[in-house]
């Protein structure tokens, strides 16, 4: 597929997704790498087969409609889906998944453009979107995330059209709070419009700057290190086989922090040169993938999570080992657990890394080596000082904090939200998972100062406490749910409960309560927890 | 499938128009009084309220959520919104007969809201605020809403007598003896169903009250049938109050005689408290409303004189002709019935099979 060759802009623009009529570099040359012409061609032929009944096909091979938007692969999936449910497209899944595929690979977004909303692309559910503005919010954002709206792009005239289409499909729209005390629909297709066109329009330097970037083949063996919050680490391989058409066929080795081993196979594809999408079965599990790779294509980070269960994964970090040829692409320090160390306290260390060689020492500490292997390292050491001294494996080194006591915890998220499921429902139960850090005051002795340090993960006794007056009154804490001595609170069942007051579901404004002895000092900090009701429609972007 | 009922919808008109005046809405001694409810997704019911008792059940053909129901002055039909908004749907209240169909989207390429209906003094015409959109071959495009007439006797495929355009984001629609029609949206407008000419008779949106920050009301729910008022909780700020003091933020019940046309606004209570509709005794001096929570409220005093915990959410509050009886309906699948003097729980009626009654409405009527 990578088909190298020199072509006039205005071709590139014709073959990337039809962005633009016209260019002022229409004699710039520039290589265009990423998509062939037969592919260009397939995925005219896949939109003139499904599409062209409704969006007409102009002269210039542009669809009307589908041509002034771009989308990240989800978004697209979202627009097709939609097609199917209101307006009755009949599509094979083989086909969907080429289409996705193709619109995504030209009237996708550039990695710049989705930096920003990862965190909602990545499935973390309990995110509260930040910085964004709030009329915005209110108008939009009500219903959906924020992000929903950022991972678009398209000129005022076809944000109008959605404004238009959300009219005409949502009859409470101009009813709802925060809708209903303005002229929402004026507002929408005027001003809301006007600003999105100027903050999130079709055409950008971002994208055509992607689309003229060679993207890269993604086979080879890559050393991933991930978190599993609240659980621990994880550290493994992960060796990928191109099967043709950015489709990959994938193993995984991995072991996690408490020992266990978890080998499996799965099968990932790259849209739009970068968003690497993954299904792998480990065990009896089934995962999702939903990662961003560098634009050298070396690092892809982003979250490797139950298929069934969204909210329980790992934020991994991978970085390309090898390529085709084995020779090594990347060097370093990937991950050291745990990233602290106390005084006095032997402690076992383990080092993840890519190609890690020579004398391993942290300053001021013994170490003894346990066992060494081009990709980790267990040492055991003890240090006699406090500080922030180098922790060092031959020419690679990394900051190693040496403490004499945790000063405090911190419970992470500070805000939590957890879902009722089952009690024979269709939607499963949303879990919300703690965790509890720890750190040292730093060199001004001071708590929750710039220069205080995090010691990294501690293990916390977990309880679970109303929030207020109000959840008292309802004792929310005896019907929301229970939290594990991992951290991971399992609200109750769905449906109305005749044993509360109004008869009301399984919902519950908690407190959730870490507790954490060092040594004779009992260590506690609070996070707080909506226990709340079942999310109906779970699209892939919220 | 509509045209099988064209035989029996004849003739159910022909016996209506016979049998009308012999049928009196009017609360007569010899008038029992019914309770009329919906429930998803497609039945009617017709409860004798103070046996306890739902008398009769019927189908509504081609029915999603019966959701507004409005009943001729005659008791003999209900006219019921349904099929997501889209259709109203009459049905006669012996046989279940369907009299009249009027589906919204029957102009090209429209899809077209129903978000409220009334009918006029006579019952000739319904009154039906309708928000079209009109469907492209690959874009849809938002219309401007507007009033819909269609006579009652237009049979299965009604098509409208005439149509105004009309302010957006209107909810409520009801019409007062003289035969105004009003209308509850950011403000509440009086219409002229002959000429479409609407004006502001109460601003909402627009009100000057000093202090006061711009209420929020959204009223779905008729509570005129046993008094012939209008009301519904509303709510708005003391701008003079500080924002941490929970007094600050108040309720007020606002209200509209359907025969004098008089609007009125009493403040009762501050700290939010959630409240979906209200209902006035037929004595005038008391109101109830519900919500999670049965309030009965003193209009004189302008308090809330009782409440009880409700064991589950009710959306609409009703009283009974006499007096003697609150109900609180919708939501779920039970009516549930307050002494209204002391609110203690004097009974209940459980639709059959236990559907979801959602946001249909609760109309009382006498036959």
């Amino acid at each position: 597929m990578k088909l190298k060759t020199i072509i006039p802009m205005t071709f590139i623009l014709l073959l990337s997704g039809f962005l633009s009529a016209c260019s002022d570099d229409q004699e710039k040359t520039v290589e265009v790498f990423n998509i062939s012409e037969a592919e260009i061609q397939a995925g005219r032929s896949l939109l003139a087969d499904n599409c062209s009944g409704c969006h007409m096909e102009a002269a210039d091979g542009t669809f009307s409609r589908i041509s002034q938007i771009r989308k990240t692969p989800e978004g697209w999936d979202m627009n097709i889906a939609r097609m199917m449910i209101f307006h009755g497209l009949d599509i094979e899944p083989e086909d969907r998944r080429s289409l996705v595929k193709f619109l995504a690979d030209t009237q996708g977004l550039a990695p710049s453009e989705t930096a920003a909303h990862r965190d909602v692309l990545e499935r973390k559910h309990n995110i509260i979107e930040q910085g964004a503005d709030p009329d915005l919010m209110a108008m939009c954002a009500r219903c959906h995330t924020y992000a929903r709206v950022a991972l678009q792009r398209r000129d005022k005239q076809e944000w109008q059209n959605l404004v238009h289409m959300h009219l005409g499909q949502w009859a409470s729209i101009e009813y709802q709070m925060l809708a209903r005390e303005r002229d929402w629909r004026a507002d929408a297709l005027g001003p809301v419009s006007e600003q999105l066109g100027q903050m999130y329009p079709l055409k950008t330097p971002s994208w055509d700057e992607w689309q003229a970037t060679k993207w890269q083949d993604m086979s080879g063996a890559w050393r991933m290190v991930g978190h599993l919050p609240g659980m621990g680490y994880m550290d493994g391989i992960m060796k990928v086989t191109a099967v043709g058409g950015d489709r990959y066929d994938v193993t995984y080795d991995l072991i996690y922090s408490d020992g266990t081993a978890a080998t499996g196979t799965g099968k990932s594809i790259v849209h739009s040169g970068y968003e690497w999408r993954g299904a792998a079965t480990l065990g009896d599990q089934k995962y999702h993938q939903i990662w961003a790779a560098s634009e050298g294509g070396n690092v892809m980070t982003g979250r490797f999570f139950k298929r069934d269960h969204p909210e329980d994964g790992m934020i991994i970090t991978a970085w390309r080992k090898t390529d085709n040829t084995d020779g090594i692409i990347k060097q370093g320090i990937m991950n050291i657990v745990p990233s602290a160390l106390k005084v006095g306290q032997e402690t076992e260390i383990v080092i993840s890394g890519v190609n890690l060689s020579g004398d391993v020492s942290i300053a001021g500490a013994e170490v003894t080596l346990k066992s060494t292997s081009p990709d980790r390292i267990v040492i055991s050491a003890r240090a006699e000082m406090a500080g922030s001294v180098v922790l060092a494996v031959g020419e690679d080194n990394a900051v190693m904090n040496i403490y004499t006591q945790v000063d405090y915890i911190k419970v992470t998220p500070d805000y939590g939200i957890s879902r009722v499921g089952g009690g024979g429902g269709p939607i499963p139960k949303v879990m919300a998972q703690f965790e509890a850090t720890g750190y040292s005051n730093g060199p001004d002795g001071l708590a929750n100062t710039d220069d205080d340090i995090s010691l990294g993960m501690v293990p916390a006794a977990w309880s679970v406490e109303n929030y207020n007056a109000a959840a008292a009154a309802m004792q929310d804490a005896k019907y929301a749910g229970h939290i594990t001595a991992q951290g991971t609170f399992i609200p109750a069942i769905a449906g109305p409960n005749s044993a509360r007051k109004y008869g009301t579901n399984n919902a519950g404004d908690l407190k959730i309560i870490a507790t954490y002895r060092d040594a004779e000092r009992i260590l506690t900090a609070e996070a707080h927890l909506i226990a709340t009701v079942q999310r109906w429609n779970n699209p892939p972007i919220m | 499938m509509k045209q099988i009922y064209k035989l029996p919808v004849i003739l159910a008109v022909f016996l209506l128009s016979f049998l009308a005046s012999s049928l009196s809405y009017a609360k007569e001694d010899s008038a029992k009084e019914y309770m009329i409810v919906g429930a998803r997704p497609d039945k009617l019911f017709v409860i004798d309220i103070k046996a306890r008792k739902v008398e009769k059940t019927f189908t509504i053909p081609d029915s999603t959520a019966p959701q507004n129901i409005v009943i001729s002055p005659d008791g003999n039909v209900a006219y019921v919104v349904t099929n997501g908004l889209k259709s109203i749907v009459g049905i006669e209240l012996e046989e279940g007969n369907v009299v009249f169909r009027a589906d919204l989207d029957y102009k090209d390429d429209e899809r077209t809201w129903n978000y409220g209906i009334d009918l006029s003094p006579d019952g000739s015409e319904i009154y039906s605020y309708d928000i079209p959109t009109k469907i492209h071959l690959d874009r849809f495009e938002s219309l401007e809403p507007r009033l819909s007439v269609f006579k009652t006797n237009a049979g299965l495929e009604a098509v409208v007598a005439r149509e105004f355009p009309m302010p957006r984001r209107i909810h409520l629609l009801m019409t007062a003896k003289s035969g105004a029609l009003y209308a509850m949206g950011w403000d509440f407008y009086k219409i002229d169903v002959q000429t479409g000419a609407y004006e502001v008779a109460y601003p909402l949106r627009h009100w000057t009250k000093e202090n006061l920050s711009q209420p929020d009301a959204l009223a779905f729910w008729p509570s005129w049938d046993n008094n012939g008022i209008f009301s519904t909780p509303i709510y708005y700020a003391r701008t003079d109050m500080a924002e941490d003091n929970m007094a600050r933020y108040r309720t007020g019940v606002l209200s509209l005689d359907l025969e004098t046309e008089k609007f009125d606004m009493i403040d009762f209570q501050g700290e939010p408290e959630v409240l979906f509709s209200t209902v006035y005794h037929p004595n005038r001096k008391i109101a109830y409303a519900a919500y999670n929570t049965l309030l009965k409220i003193d209009l004189k005093k302008a308090e809330t004189i009782k409440r009880i915990d409700l064991d589950h959410s009710y959306y609409q509050t009703e009283i009974s002709a006499d007096g003697t009886e609150v109900y609180v309906g919708g939501t779920a699948c039970d009516i549930a019935i307050y002494d209204s003097e002391d609110l203690s729980r004097i009974g209940e009626v459980i639709l059959p099979n236990c559907p979801d009654m959602g946001a249909t409405v609760v109309r009382m009527i006498h036959k």
